[in-house]
């Protein structure tokens, strides 16, 4: 498939940062695909899509969108792009349909197409019958999904959605996502933000995980979790955890034992079928056990195995 | 580019109509200020009870200028004043009171206009010579005007009276001379009918009205003319913290991003906004000066008019407008929080507000402060407001007034977009 986003060495520094929001992050975004950003808040997705969206302009590297450089050729990357902020930038005293009008008209729409284009993307969303009530009459999660609607407009290649479930009710969330669903299936390419690593599994044809500015791994979800499997985690106190990791590193089904922030963790492709050896090997080693936790095969046990740390922390 | 800043201007008015509070401030407040300060100043532009104080030049010295100062002083409703601390007032010390304040109006009555008006009587000699009023710059036509009345209806009085007899003794003198008889009673009924000439129109003197050497003639706004187009400019740069407001919700919604995110060049974005707010003062304008010209003179008010070229209130508003909405970017530029904006926004609305005579006419200012007025543009809005209103002034006459107000403009523009925040 052919490339539709393409970042090389992308950097931003925020002036008075001891170190960089986004560090020379570079990936290719196929064009139909749903394309996931996971990490923790402050991983600095928001900033490379600032960039992607060019609300802020790079102090390193190099990004194109359709092949247009988002420096150099902004209108036609704005044009290529639809942009779903996380916050909802809507006005709460205007109707739905008086929102979208505006946001329609600054893509240079006007008249009867404006109009269309406003009750088709209304339908989509399942907020027709709603259309003349102002937004601030509106639940949490049907203003999310106008906030959705209003970057479908001008009809974009490529859909940025920033975090779009963040406080969403689950059938909203649902109705949320089958809609994006429906888009990827349009031919649509999405890229997705996101810290509920649930929502990457579901939707996402390749996730970038993201972690302190840098892309930290990068594949489908499945290969993500083969590779890193499940989890045992364990909080300890006292004895010598170093020394248990060292037992374990050897035992049969466990890819990989370390330590960090005073927790044991222990890799495997069956955690639980490990868990009596890592509480052996720790009472061994004169811990005392606080908790233990087992996270099954999945993007939240990856994000744990590559960096120590939970993603919702 | 078009349909981009209508969408925003659209979407911007809009939010303004739902804004109740905007709509209290833009319209309401400038409303109750024109009413409240009309009625509460009419006093100030229009005569008082207590008499005029007439400062009397008498270079005459005859019989004239005597029957005219005694029957303006007869005539109450004026205290004379005809000396000084050195003897009896010149022109200059009569002028320097009038300048002072402590006389409204200066009286010179010229040099030998007793032999002047008995000469015209006899068919002799020229035209006599004028009596001139010396009037307060700052004093309003409703005091100047009856007092012209009285002197010029005085002085002919005073000139039939004194020359008639003379001319007709002179009259029949002449008869006499050439041997024809004149019967007798004849004289008498002649002297009473010339004697009443004064009520036909016939004038013997005239009346000129003059202002304290080295100042300019201007004329005077009333209470309404004062009110109407200061406190409409009052209300124009309100709107200055309206549009600051707007810019830092945009931001703080987040709609300002989407704005960003849009093929929307900056200058269409922010041009967009600007449109919204310009239109809204011409509302303000149309709404109050409406007022003013239809409904005070209905509540006991002074009248108003809208001037010979009415058309030249648009440009006015529009170059006034463009000055009050470029400071709202200046204010949404340079604030981080609507707080901090409406806060420096009404200091500096105030402040130069006061300095532009929208609170206390600049006339009545002393004049270092009329000089510091000048660096503030309700100054120069005012005064070109008022030069359309009341001295009927065309766009030639106008036009360093609106060169004045677009530099403004320009000035907060540039800082605007030079101090803008744009992420």
């Amino acid at each position: 498939m052919p490339t539709i986003v393409e970042t090389v060495g992308l950097t931003k520094r925020y002036p008075g940062a001891s170190a960089p929001a986004v560090d020379a992050i570079s990936f290719t975004v196929n064009e139909g695909e749903i394309f996931g950003l996971l990490g923790p808040n402050g991983a600095g997705k928001t900033t490379l899509i600032s960039m992607l969206s060019c609300l802020a302009s790079p102090d390193g590297g190099t990004a194109t969108i359709g092949g247009k450089d988002i420096v150099r050729d902004q209108n036609a990357v704005k044009r290529m792009i639809g942009l779903v902020p996380q916050e909802l930038a809507l006005y709460p005293t205007l109707s739905s349909q008086q929102n979208l009008l505006c946001f329609g008209g600054l893509y240079g729409l006007t008249g009867s197409e404006l109009r269309a284009s406003v009750s088709r993307v209304l339908e989509m969303v399942g907020l027709a019958d709603r259309a003349n009530d102002r937004v601030e009459t509106l639940s949490g999660g049907m203003k999310r999904r106008i906030n959705i609607a209003a970057g479908l407009l001008h009809n974009p290649r490529v859909l940025i959605l920033d975090e779009p479930t963040v406080g969403v009710d689950p059938q909203s969330r649902n109705f949320i996502f089958e809609g994006i669903e429906a888009l990827r299936s349009a031919g649509m390419t999405l890229l997705y933000t996101t810290h509920y690593m649930e929502e990457a599994e579901r939707l996402c044809d390749r996730v970038a995980i993201v972690d302190q500015g840098k892309v930290i791994a990068l594949d489908t979800p499945k290969s993500l979790m083969n590779a890193h499997g499940g989890v045992v985690s364990m909080a300890v106190e006292g004895g010598d955890a170093a020394a248990a990791v060292r037992t374990l590193a050897g035992v049969e089904g466990i890819t990989r034992a370390s330590v960090a922030d005073g927790r044991i963790l222990v890799q495997s492709q069956n955690p639980a079928a490990i868990l009596g050896r890592v509480v052996e090997a720790a009472t061994g080693a004169g811990c005392q056990i606080r908790a233990v936790e087992i996270l099954e095969h999945n993007l939240e046990s990856v994000f744990l195995d590559l960096t120590g740390r939970r993603l919702r922390d | 580019m078009l349909a981009a800043m209508f969408a925003i201007a659209r979407k911007d008015l809009t939010l303004l109509v739902r804004d109740p509070g905007a709509l209290v401030v833009l319209f309401l407040m400038p409303l109750i200020f024109i009413l409240v300060m009309s009625f509460a100043l009419s006093g100030l532009y229009t005569p008082r009870g207590a008499a005029v104080v007439i400062a009397v030049v008498d270079q005459d010295g005859g019989p004239f200028s005597a029957a005219l100062v005694k029957s303006l002083a007869g005539s109450g409703g004026f205290d004379i004043v005809a000396d000084g601390p050195g003897g009896k007032l010149d022109r200059a010390a009569a002028e320097k009171l009038v300048v002072a304040g402590k006389a409204q109006v200066a009286l010179i009555i010229p040099a030998s206009i007793g032999e002047a008006v008995q000469a015209r009587m006899t068919g002799g000699g020229a035209a006599s010579p004028d009596i001139v009023l010396v009037s307060d710059p700052a004093l309003s036509p409703q005091v100047l005007t009856p007092v012209r009345g009285a002197v010029q209806s005085l002085a002919e009085q005073a000139a039939f009276r004194l020359a008639a007899p003379q001319g007709i003794d002179a009259l029949f003198a002449h008869v006499q001379a050439g041997g024809a008889s004149v019967p007798p009673g004849l004289a008498d009924a002649v002297k009473q009918q010339l004697t009443g000439g004064m009520d036909k129109g016939v004038s013997l003197v005239t009346v000129k009205e003059a202002l304290p050497a080295g100042i300019q003639r201007e004329r005077r706004p009333n209470a309404v003319e004062q009110n109407v187009p200061a406190y409409t400019l009052f209300g124009i740069f309100f709107i200055a913290m309206r549009l600051a407001s707007n810019i830092i919700d945009e931001k703080q919604l987040g709609t300002f991003r989407r704005l960003l995110a849009a093929p929307v060049g900056r200058a269409t974005l922010l041009a967009g906004k600007l449109i919204a707010f310009v239109l809204i003062n011409l509302v303000q304008v149309a709404i109050l000066f409406a007022v003013g010209v239809l409904v005070l003179p209905h509540l006991g008010l002074p009248p108003m008019t809208l001037g010979a070229h009415p058309e030249n209130l648009i440009l006015v508003s529009l170059a006034v407008s463009l000055a009050a909405t470029s400071f709202g970017l200046f204010l949404a530029a340079v604030a981080r929080t609507e707080a901090q904006a409406n806060g420096l926004g009404l200091i500096l609305i105030l402040v130069s507000s006061m300095l532009g005579g929208v609170m206390v006419p600049r006339f009545v200012m002393p004049a270092f402060m009329q000089h510091i007025g000048w660096i503030s543009p309700h100054t120069w809005g005012l005064q070109a407001y008022q030069d359309v209103l009341m001295r009927d002034a065309g766009l030639a006459a106008i036009l360093p007034d609106l060169g004045i107000l677009l530099v403004f403009a320009a000035a907060f523009f540039a800082v605007a977009v030079w101090r803008f925040r744009w992420d």
